[in-house]
């Protein structure tokens, strides 16, 4: 949550009043101008015959005005600031998100190959779950350090879904389920390694009668290949 | 633990042994290009419910949406060729989809291993209530004359009802407005209510407006009459023999799987076309049956090359894309 | 009337048929009230995947299909309809506990019955919920049976004009749906509609922002956007506070609602049954406006607009009302006219011509036991559904007491396998977490994602209708406001709009916003 403004706040005049309100308006700001880039290579067309991007366009630019006038209200009015907790995650995974577009850049040059989807794909994967396990390291040494910064839950609970999304048409719902509860599961300082394992085991059990037996839903169930193709 | 987990594996390894011997061994499953309840959705779990009987395997049906179902036909030809993962095409996946998608990650005619052309349904022209023609000769007259001022309205660019009324459009030599709507439920709706003049649809959901007086049915593009609406012309008969369309939808594995394989989901799906049930089901939604020629792998690869064919024309010329 | 009582009668004895059946074990025939029994089954179910989060009941009727081959039409369908309307029913019950609305229609629960859940009153939400949807049902059963025929011009009326205003309209409910700031709002709404836009291009066919990834040539879908927006932020919003959410399972409070709530929602529930049924009949899911408006309409009217967003009954009620009054009335355009008004509603054409009924304008004359025996059906299933769920409230509440460190790995778990479930895309599972990041930075940044939802789920039907009305109007503005609906909708949009910015509307705002 926003920390309120306060005292201390009001005391030091600050040159941005409202953070909140300023950070707001500047990332609107910015997926406008992302959307205005991303459509500028189609037709607008004219109010008679209406082009593809013609109302995606007047809708970013009012995505950005609304930006622009968030931002000036932030600078003239006071009004909430933005904590350590609020931005770290969001910072901390965007960071991690260029990172892996830069290098997925050098290295699709350096490879010569055009596949800088795929290749992005795998150095992200790498990045983030690398950013993940040094939490898990740093979570038995400075837990309050992680806790200050709320990095914890979205790293955690991102990795899970993640692991979900990559494993269950390889492996299929015995293995992909226990991943993403047990990954997600350490997104809290309060998380019991045991009782996870175990209530991820009964959980995933319960979800295979549920979904394949019960409701007859196509999810593979577990698969090592050349043994078992549930 | 270790103990647990052998045992685990040890007992799975018994369930599965004694299938390897023959395919198929477990559950195969019929990725459906489209959402449920449309016409190839509904062929599909037609046959996967028969042709599960004869396999003595399920036969489970996926559907797997997305950019005019060729997101589900490029997973099935990069799938491995084992026979546990199939497709059931359509006009627009295995055909239409050459001309209107560039990027197109698959060749239709080279990518697949044809199975069975499973049905397919005819097409139809029909016209508001008020449009003022008595028989599709008129009709042909009118939009000639009027073209500019009319309306068609269709499921969707590239869908099949789409590219019929782009058939027509080079038949004729005019070129009518094309409206689109999500699906052909809501085109059938308009049509009802005469905010556009006529569709090139399906029968299955127009015959009942047809029966009902709602809608005029003008021509059936087959060569003989259609007998839930016995009273529409077929092409030929009103003078526009070259007007021939229908959505066909079939059954194919992957490029590389084994003869034997294909010959085996080829048996099973023209014992499910035998079936009293089966061919009472596909005729009550209005499908047209393959004739017995009609069921082999080749007559669909023969088939899929012809509509490339005569489709990819048919796009270019009306300058359509659809990314 | 009378014609109305007997063909309700021939439709109740459709649904009571009694089948002999033989038991497999002594061989002897036993009475069996075979529709009534699959209606109930189809109510279970139903129920069970609204619940789970994702589960739509698209995925499910499409599984179950081939199981209903052996069943009569008849039975079959009134299971399948059954499985709709639990379905309903039961994302209801999800919005309220764990925030997470399965479909556009109870994205406005999600705004008091999350909050009532979270002060301990939800038992009071879910059985509000439950006897709201119960009386909407009752009264949509009725409308139809007497006026389904006639109603079906009505969808006729409305052309793509109409619906374009429809939507504007919509779009302007959703300014006043927001609870803090209005410039935030219309930022978000604008911000959902952009998105909505995301894909291929309805009338051209080009692709518009999907950067040649061919999982979003189709747009994102709702499913994902509400599940990441909604579902997977609150977990994060809940790690970050611990004590938040210590509160949702501390107190439990009563279990059912009193005479005091029932007086403060008798009247939400009749406006909401009115709003819901009237929009339900229009065929091109007008349905999805229905708990938008009855929700604008309660806070529009209240004494103190203030308490909506943190708790109001009347925010349960009105709208889950219109829920399930609306899910009841788009029955009616399939039915009279054989046309789809949403997905759900195609499948089921799926199912009738699967089992040799070909929906269309005759079903009613041809097949008068499967018409009326599919209306009297909806008004069983709606108590069965009161049967099944107010026992069931019990037991949701007491969920709520497993500890939150063993709860959001399981909501996780479950989102993932729903999400999967309804396309088999491993992507899709992928961009639950991606939103759920989004929308997490939203809510640090003081947005909500209600207004974004809603002008995503609203602002692909403006575009499209804007621009089918305009290629069939030749490019002509003026046929927005040439036709009389199309301009009164207009007409009531602006006033709205000048209501909710005049300064003096503006300045409450800023005393809640900042209280």
């Amino acid at each position: 949550m926003p920390t309120h403004l306060d005292d201390r706040a009001r005391e030091r005049r600050r040159f941005v009043r409202g953070p909140q309100n300023f950070v707001a308006g500047l990332a609107l700001i910015g997926i406008a101008l992302f959307a205005i880039w991303a459509i500028s290579d189609l037709p607008q067309g004219t109010l008679r015959s209406m082009g593809p991007a013609m109302l995606p366009r007047w809708l970013a630019i009012g995505v950005g005005l609304c930006g622009i006038a968030l931002a000036v209200i932030g600078l003239v009015k006071e009004g909430d600031g933005l904590g350590r907790s609020d931005y770290s995650p969001i910072a901390a995974i965007g960071a991690v998100l260029i990172l892996s577009a830069i290098i997925a850049y050098v290295a699709s040059l350096a490879l010569g190959r055009a596949e800088l989807g795929t290749i992005f794909g795998y150095v992200f994967l790498a990045l983030f779950y690398g950013t993940v396990v040094v939490l898990f390291a740093l979570s038995f040494s400075r837990e309050e350090w992680l806790t200050a910064t709320g990095l914890r839950g979205p790293f955690f609970v991102v990795a899970g879904i993640l692991a979900f999304a990559i494993t269950i048409r390889m492996f299929g719902l015995v293995i992909a389920g226990p991943l993403a509860m047990v990954i997600g599961g350490f997104a809290t300082p309060e998380v019991r390694e045991k009782e996870i394992l175990i209530f991820a085991a009964v959980l995933t059990a319960f979800c295979v009668g549920l979904f394949r037996y019960l409701l007859n839903l196509p999810i593979p169930i577990l698969i090592i290949p050349g043994v078992v193709h549930i | 633990m270790q103990n647990w987990l052998k045992g685990l594996v040890a007992g799975a390894l018994a369930l599965a042994t004694p299938a390897l011997a023959a395919y198929p061994e477990r559950n195969i499953t019929v990725v459906v290009p489209f959402a449920a309840g449309g016409a190839t959705d509904v062929i599909a779990r037609i046959y996967a419910d028969h042709m599960s009987r004869t396999l003595g395997q399920q036969l489970v049906v996926e559907n797997q949406t997305g950019a005019g179902g060729t997101i589900a036909a490029t997973r099935v030809s990069k799938a491995a060729p084992d026979g546990y993962t199939l497709l059931m095409g359509n006009l627009g996946t295995q055909a239409a989809s050459v001309g209107l998608y560039p990027n197109l990650a698959y060749d239709p005619r080279s990518d697949f291993a044809p199975i069975m052309n499973a049905a397919a349904t005819p097409m139809l022209v029909a016209a508001k209530k008020d449009l003022p023609v008595k028989d599709f000769r008129e009709f042909v007259a009118y939009v000639k004359a009027n073209g500019a001022k009319l309306n068609y309205g269709t499921g969707g660019v590239g869908a099949t009802s789409h590219l019929t009324c782009l058939f027509l459009d080079t038949l004729l030599d005019v070129k009518v407005q094309h409206v689109p709507f999500r699906g052909s439920g809501p085109a059938l709706n308009a049509l009802l209510a005469g905010q556009i003049d006529y569709v090139c649809d399906q029968t299955v959901g127009i015959v009942p407006q047809i029966q009902a007086g709602q809608v005029k049915g003008l021509v059936a593009a087959v060569k003989t009459r259609i007998p839930v609406i016995p009273d529409v012309p077929t092409s030929e008969e009103q003078g526009l023999p070259q007007f021939q369309a229908s959505g066909w939808n079939a059954l194919f594995a992957p490029k590389g799987t084994p003869p034997e394989i294909v010959e085996k989901l080829n048996a099973a799906a023209r014992a499910a076309l035998k079936d009293e049930t089966v061919r009472k089901r596909l005729l009550d939604i209005g499908a047209e049956l393959p004739d017995e020629a009609g069921q082999t792998p080749a007559a669909l690869g023969e088939l899929v090359r012809s509509e490339v064919e005569k489709w990819v024309p048919v796009i270019k010329k009306a300058g359509v894309t659809a990314n | 009337m009378t014609e109305m009582l007997a063909n309700l009668g021939l439709g109740f004895s459709t649904v009571w048929k009694i089948a002999w059946m033989t038991d497999p074990l002594m061989g002897m025939a036993w009475p069996v009230p075979i529709n009534l029994l699959l209606c109930f089954i189809g109510c279970l179910v139903g129920t069970l995947i609204g619940v789970l989060p994702g589960v739509g009941p698209i995925a499910t009727i499409a599984m179950l299909l081939p199981i209903t081959f052996g069943l009569d039409p008849i039975g079959a369908l009134i299971m399948l309809a059954g499985i709709y309307y639990g379905a309903q029913y039961g994302g209801s019950t999800t919005a309220i506990l764990v925030n997470i609305p399965g479909e556009a229609s109870s994205v406005v629960t999600t705004l008091d019955g999350h909050e009532m859940a979270r002060q301990g009153r939800a038992g009071i939400a879910l059985g509000i919920a439950a006897i709201g949807s119960f009386f909407a049902g009752t009264v949509a059963t009725v409308i139809i049976a007497a006026l389904g025929a006639p109603l079906t011009k009505l969808a006729l009326v409305f052309g793509p004009a109409e619906y374009f205003s429809l939507m504007v309209m919509g779009l302007v409910f959703a300014v006043v749906l927001a609870r803090g700031s209005i410039l935030r709002a219309i930022a978000m709404i604008v911000l959902g509609i952009l998105l909505s836009t995301v894909g291929t291009d309805l009338e051209t066919g080009q692709e518009r922002m999907t950067f040649g990834l061919p999982f979003l040539s189709d747009g994102i879908d709702f499913a994902v956007l509400a599940m990441g927006l909604f579902g997977i932020a609150e977990i994060l919003r809940n790690l970050d506070h611990t004590e938040t959410r210590d509160v949702v399972r501390q107190a439990i409070g009563r279990l059912l609602p009193n005479k005091q709530d029932f007086k403060q929602s008798a009247l939400p529930i009749l406006r909401g049954t009115a709003i819901g049924g009237a929009l339900g009949i229009l065929p091109g899911n007008g349905a999805v406006l229905g708990p938008f408006a009855a929700y604008t309409v309660e806070k529009r009217i209240a004494k103190d607009p203030r308490r909506f967003g943190r708790g109001a009954i009347e925010g349960v009620a009105g709208p889950e009302a219109a829920n399930n009054a609306g899910a009841q009335t788009s029955f009616i355009p399939l039915l009279t006219l054989g046309i789809p008004p949403n997905a759900v509603m195609a499948l089921m054409v799926g199912a009738m011509t699967i089992h040799g009924i070909v929906p269309g304008p005759q079903v009613m004359t041809k097949n008068p036991n499967l018409f009326w025996g599919m209306i009297a059906s909806m008004w069983v299933g709606n108590l069965m559904l009161l049967i099944i769920n107010l026992p069931l409230v019990g037991l949701w509440v007491r969920l709520l007491k497993v500890p939150y460190r063993l709860m959001f790995p399981a909501i996780l778990m479950f989102c993932c396998i729903g999400i999967y479930s309804i396309n088999s895309l491993q992507t899709d599972v992928m961009w639950i977490g991606i939103f759920g990041v989004i929308g997490y930075a939203l809510i640090k940044f003081g947005f909500e994602p209600a207004p974004l939802l809603l002008g995503f789920v609203l602002g692909k039907l403006m575009e499209e209708n804007l621009r089918r009305a305009l290629i069939i109007s030749r490019g002509d503005m003026m046929t927005f406001l040439d036709r009389p609906i199309s301009l009164g909708l207009l007409v009531v949009a602006a006033l709205l709009l000048i209501i909710a910015l005049l300064p003096t509307i503006r300045k409450s705002r800023d005393e809640v916003f900042v209280e």
